[in-house]
Order: structure tokens, then sequence, then C-alpha cells
């Protein structure tokens, strides 16, 4: 980077503060936005079919539930320390933090795929009802966010190993996708009472 | 004195000249606030559509012949990416193709409805109401044409290194977000009621309203680009 600028360089400037709050709060406030939507269209539905609604949810499997929210709350605490790892400039124990993050969070699709399979063969699928069709479109829409969240922590450990220094881009990029991950959990903790408790046994 | 952008105003305004187009002839006029319900059958639903039969047409015409603005609109956003890639254009260039391809879906959809209109009076209702289903399942399912073109923007205007980005990176994430946003639309075959479908709380309200914005709020900070840029063009040193 050359350090003089000449007139007609109009204020390009590479480097990205540390500090700088990541630009990605803005999707997250978007996708937090649309969630919220969701919950206050299945909320207002369920105004007034509550009873079909509760019996519906009493067939799903809140242990599932819960174990998939301790799964994704512990995923996200490995996330952090590996954010907190690289911010001190130590990379590859940020990897090694990502990677826990990934196994223990991988734990989420495995569960995922076992109830949605154990559901159909039960005959339950997004047509049954309008419980269950709320239940597969936001739990559906939730395992994309998730999924795409996986991709994203293996592309941080690929940057993790790609990058020498800690520098302020790679740090942008993993600051970022912790934040994209911590918001799957937080979508989930939201989606798991109510879905799975609300009016469950 | 050569200028890079030439007439990348004047395509530029084809942003705000479709959204007009659109909210004005095909929301309002074309009765598509929302549209008709999936759920009706097929009697009802041709009794209320031939009912506005004729103010359907103009508006679907309207749409149809506005519906290449869409593909102009983006070849000025290409042309302000352009000035943002470092590597390669593979990023303005899917841009402009899924902002060509998305012309097509203000143009083949309204193309069968304002065909249901041709002969409504006389035609059967169930191939009335198959004409309508037609043109929804095309307009709506279609949405990754689109989302391509708002993951490149997005993807492209991240990466803008200014200080003061010619795109605010909120915008090019708003861009990403309602690129993804679409995939609901997946589930639009799938439902006559509720709102999943065609006419949906989600399907439609939120769908088509955060389109809506995504075309004013790009278009605005097209035109704020295309200023800095060509200031830019203008102070820096000509070869003599």
């Amino acid at each position: 980077m050359s350090p003089g600028r000449s007139p007609s360089d109009l204020a390009v400037d590479r480097a990205v503060p540390v500090s700088a709050t990541p630009s990605i709060w803005a999707f997250i406030a978007a996708d937090c936005f649309s969630f919220a939507i969701f919950f206050a269209v299945f909320m207002s539905e369920r105004l007034g079919k509550a009873s079909l609604f509760d019996e519906s949810a009493r067939r799903l499997d809140a242990r599932l539930g819960l174990l998939n929210t301790l799964i994704l709350i512990c995923s996200s605490g490995l996330v952090a320390a590996g954010v907190a790892a690289a911010q001190k400039g130590d990379l590859s124990e940020a990897r090694r933090w990502l990677w826990r993050g990934v196994i223990v969070g991988g734990g989420f699709g495995v569960v995922k795929i076992v109830e949605y399979s154990s559901k159909v063969l039960h005959g339950l699928t997004p047509l049954t009802n309008d419980f269950f069709m709320f239940y597969y479109a936001l739990t559906g829409v939730h395992f994309l966010h998730y999924l795409i969240g996986l991709a994203v922590l293996f592309v941080l450990i690929r940057k993790t190993r790609s990058a020498t220094i800690a520098d302020s881009n790679t740090l942008l990029w993993i600051n970022s996708g912790g934040i994209y991950w911590h918001m799957v959990d937080l979508l989930w903790v939201f989606l798991f009472p109510m879905l799975y408790l609300l009016g469950g046994r | 004195m050569v200028n890079p952008y030439r007439y990348v105003r004047t395509c530029a305004w084809s942003g705000p000249i479709l959204l007009f187009i659109a909210l004005v002839f095909w929301a309002v006029i074309g009765h598509n606030i929302p549209p008709f319900s999936a759920d009706l059958d097929a009697e009802t639903f041709a009794a209320q559509f031939r009912e506005h039969a004729l103010s359907i047409r103009i508006g679907m015409i309207a749409t149809m012949v506005g519906g290449v603005l869409y593909m102009t609109w983006g070849v000025a956003i290409s042309k302000i990416m352009q000035a943002l890639e470092r590597d390669n254009d593979v990023l303005s260039t899917l841009q402009r193709w899924g902002a060509g391809l998305t012309a097509l879906i203000f143009v083949i959809p309204c193309g069968i409805w304002t065909t249901a209109t041709f002969r409504a009076q006389t035609m059967n209702p169930e191939m009335l109401q198959m004409l309508y289903d037609l043109g929804w399942v095309i307009f709506d399912v279609s949405f990754s044409l689109t989302t391509v073109q708002m993951v490149a923007l997005g993807v492209c205007f991240l990466g803008d290194t200014r200080s003061k980005p010619l795109f605010p990176k909120w915008v090019a994430w708003f861009s990403i977000w309602v690129g993804l946003m679409f995939f609901l639309e997946t589930l639009m075959p799938f439902f006559k009621s509720g709102p999943f479908s065609r006419s949906g709380t989600l399907n439609y309200w939120i769908e088509f309203s955060i389109f809506f914005w995504f075309m004013g709020i790009v278009s605005y900070y097209t035109f704020t680009s295309i200023t800095r840029l060509e200031q830019e063009h203008v102070a820096r040193p000509q070869p003599v």
C-alpha cells in the first residue's frame, strides 16, 4: 500500500479498523426482524386454533428440542472462544475452538434429521395441519440458516489457515461469522419454547 | 473527453420508472393488492376476475411493456459495480444477467394474465383460474433469477474499500437479505390459503414489500454513486 495519496486517489482506504462494528449487523437486524414477523404470524394464527396447536405441539419431542438448544448454546460458546483467540492474535488456537464449535454444532443437524424423519414416518408432514405447516416452515428456514452458518464456520477455519497473522480483514470475517452463528443459536432459543413448550405437556 | 458514465444515469432512471409502473399499474390498476386468493373456487374467482378484467388488462399491458426497464436498470448498476471490481467482472456480469432475466418475469406472467382478460367473459371458469394460477407460479417461484442479481450486487458492494463506500454496507447486506428471503416462495405452490399462499402475509405482503423497498433504496444509491464516480473521473489526471 503506497504511503502517499495522490489527489485523484479519492479516499480509498484498505484498512478496516479493528474496532469498527462489523456491517453484518445490518443483515442480523433484518433477519431477526423477519423471524419476529414469522413468530407474530404463528402466534396470531394460533389464536383461533389454540387447542389444535397445543395438541399438535404435544406430538413433538421436547427432549430433542432441548437437546438441540443445548447443542447450539454450547457450540456458540466454543465459537466465541475461537473469536476471542483470534482477537488475541492466536490463529491456530482460534482454529481449534472453531473446529470444536463445528463438531458440536453438527450434532444439531443430526438431531434435526432424526426428528424430521421420525415425524414423516408417523405421517406428520407440512400439509398435516396448520401447526405442522408452521413447524416445518419455521424449523426449515432455521435449518437453512444453520447450514449456511456451518458453511461460514468452515470458511473461517480456512481463513485461519491461510492467514499468517490475524490482520484486520481476517478478524472482520471471524467476528462477523461468529455473530452470525450466535444469531442462529438465538433464533432457536426462541423457536424451541414457541413450538415445543407452548401448549406442550 | 471520454465519459465512461455517459447514458448510465438515463439507464438508472429505469428503476424509479419501473417502480412507479409496478405500484400504480401492476398493483393498483391490476388488482394485485393482494392478488385473488388461491382458495376461491373457480366460479367465484371467475366472477371477481371478470368484473375487473378491463382494469387488469390495462395494468398488465403496462407492466409487460415496462418490464424491460428492469434490464436497463441492471445495466446502470453494473457500471457502478465495474468501478469497484478489481479481479474480474464476474459479479457485475451476474448482476446484469440476473436483472435481465428478471425482466422476463415481469413480461411473461403479465402476458399470461393479459391473455386471461382477453376472453374472460366467455371463458370456462376453470381455464380462467388456471391461467391466473400459471402466471402466479411463474411470477413467484422464479425468484432465484432475482436472488442472483441481489446477492451479486450485495457481495460486490461489501467489497468497496472506500472510507465512504459508494453504497453503504447496510444496503449491500439488505440486498443479500432480500435475495435470500425470497426462498420462502418455494412454499407458495403448497398452499392455497394462509401466510405462505400467493396472497398471504409472508409470501405476498412481506416479500413484495421488501422487493419494492429494494428497488427504491438501490435506485437512490445508484444515482448518488453515478455523481461521485463522475466527479472522481473528472478529478483524475487525464492522459495527455
